[in-house]
């Protein structure tokens, strides 16, 4: 047996693997002759010994005794609750991925909404034609939009009045997205995301979210398409804390 | 009338999905330990071994009716189902490791260190911390090849049943898995020595 031939089996000398009689007795026949192999062979079996010290020393550990308590409960309640991610871990990540660019397309959408000012919000949204209308009966009447004729046959109301239900409703939509903007802290945030295999019953029992910086290059382990020339800057991010602190969701802020 | 503890892994899996607590509660007994100790080496964690002990419970208990004894064992079902779990949290704590830690080579927090004395004179006790980080250290496809041929004492076939692989990727993983193991445990100088002997006996081979 050469040197070369003994690294293939060494591992398996020094395990005491079951092996054809001949090889051994040609490997340990080898480790004799061979001062390297020997050296070789003798730190395989340190290592052995170490790992099985190690697996000893571990033998006599065991879950908790009140997990058998918990798992009874959750049989006999019938309190198993069902996965939080159903699909595979690439379907999950297209779910996150389709979520964050929704979110951050509406967020965007109402950062700009809310940047506008009330008037020039009205003078762009709400069409010039109403207010002719208001402005003067005598006037001749604009072509109808289908919108207000609906309306017209509907309630049976004066064209004149139209403008007022109009610019109110418009009005009224704009009001909520506008305070989604102007958050007091000027953050938007993405939806927490489930990290692991997350237990409902967890969270139900509370827990503290935590600021935390993280590289951007994380936003790709979240289906999050990142920019390649900010990889390595931080984005910041809401980390909830269960009340075993452990890390049990995770939100992106902006 | 028989005993649980007489029953097989299998009839208790059976008769507890039929809804009989104390089938689970055997069923626990008799392998909650290897599960825990799996995950616990995997991941040097308290909490994440107890967490997935509790997720492969009741992971059985939801869908312990995929479970196929054709196609091995209920133990290795479950190593499986526990590796996965370890898997997906071990990757979850990498991703929320502090920034700080920037030296991926520092792995889950062993370094190997100059001043170490030689494996041989190390106290038992010594050995057992070195290596127990050592194996932390190493990347999880070879340490989990450790953890279960090692320190599980699971057959290579089983292994390759948990891991889903072939037998034969076990055995390299693992020669692999020890050769890094030792460069982990050994002081630099014998590294050095090592890679000197490795030349050496390079040219022998030539």
């Amino acid at each position: 047996m050469n040197c070369q031939r003994f690294e293939q089996v060494v591992s398996e000398l020094a395990r005491g693997q079951m092996m054809e009689a001949e090889v051994r007795s040609e490997a340990q026949a080898h480790s004799k002759e061979c001062e390297r192999c020997s050296a070789r062979l003798r730190d395989e079996e340190t290592l052995t010994r170490g790992l099985q010290w190690l697996a000893g020393d571990m033998e006599s550990l065991a879950a908790p005794a009140e997990l058998e308590l918990k798992l009874r409960e959750a049989f006999r309640e019938r309190r198993v609750v069902a996965p939080v991610v159903v699909g595979s871990s690439r379907s999950r990540y297209w779910l996150v991925a389709v979520a964050a660019v929704l979110l951050l397309a509406i967020s965007v959408g109402a950062m700009w909404w809310g940047s506008e000012t009330p008037q020039e919000s009205v003078a762009e949204k709400t069409p010039p034609k109403p207010a002719e209308v208001v402005s003067g009966p005598s006037e001749p009447e604009p072509k109808p939009e289908p919108k207000e004729v609906e309306y017209q046959a509907k309630d049976q109301t004066p064209k004149r009045q139209l403008s007022k239900p109009i610019r109110r409703n418009t009005g009224n939509r704009r009001a909520p997205e506008a305070q989604v903007a102007h958050h007091p802290t000027n953050e938007i945030a993405t939806d927490f995301v489930p990290l692991g295999d997350m237990n409902s019953v967890v969270l139900q029992d509370g827990g503290q979210i935590i600021r935390v910086k993280l590289r951007r290059s994380a936003l790709v382990r979240f289906g999050i398409p990142v920019d390649m020339d900010r990889y390595n800057e931080n984005v910041k991010a809401d980390v909830l804390i269960g009340v075993d602190g452990l890390a049990r969701a995770i939100r992106f802020v902006q | 009338m028989t005993h649980k503890n007489e029953l097989s892994d299998n009839d208790l899996l059976r008769q507890m999905l039929a809804g009989d607590e104390e089938a689970l509660a055997q069923l626990y007994r008799r392998r909650q330990a290897s599960i825990y100790r799996f995950a616990l080496q995997m991941s040097g964690s308290n909490s994440i071994a107890e967490d997935v002990t509790q997720e492969v419970f009741l992971f059985l208990m939801r869908q312990g009716h995929v479970f196929d004894a054709a196609r091995g064992t209920l133990s290795a079902f479950l190593l499986g189902v526990a590796r996965n779990h370890v898997l997906r949290r071990l990757r979850v704590e990498h991703l929320l490791s502090p920034l700080a830690d920037d030296n991926e080579d520092e792995g889950i927090g062993f370094q190997v260190s100059s001043e170490l004395c030689p494996l041989e004179d190390l106290t038992r006790a010594e050995t057992i911390e070195n290596v127990r980080k050592a194996v932390l250290s190493l990347p999880p496809k070879y340490r989990e090849v450790v953890v279960l041929c090692e320190l599980q004492d699971v057959s290579y076939g089983e292994t390759a049943e948990i891991l889903g692989c072939a037998i034969g990727t076990v055995r390299s993983r693992l020669h692999r898995a020890r050769a890094l193991l030792l460069t982990k445990l050994r002081p630099a100088e014998s590294v050095e020595d090592a890679n000197s002997a490795s030349v050496k006996s390079a040219r022998c081979f030539a």
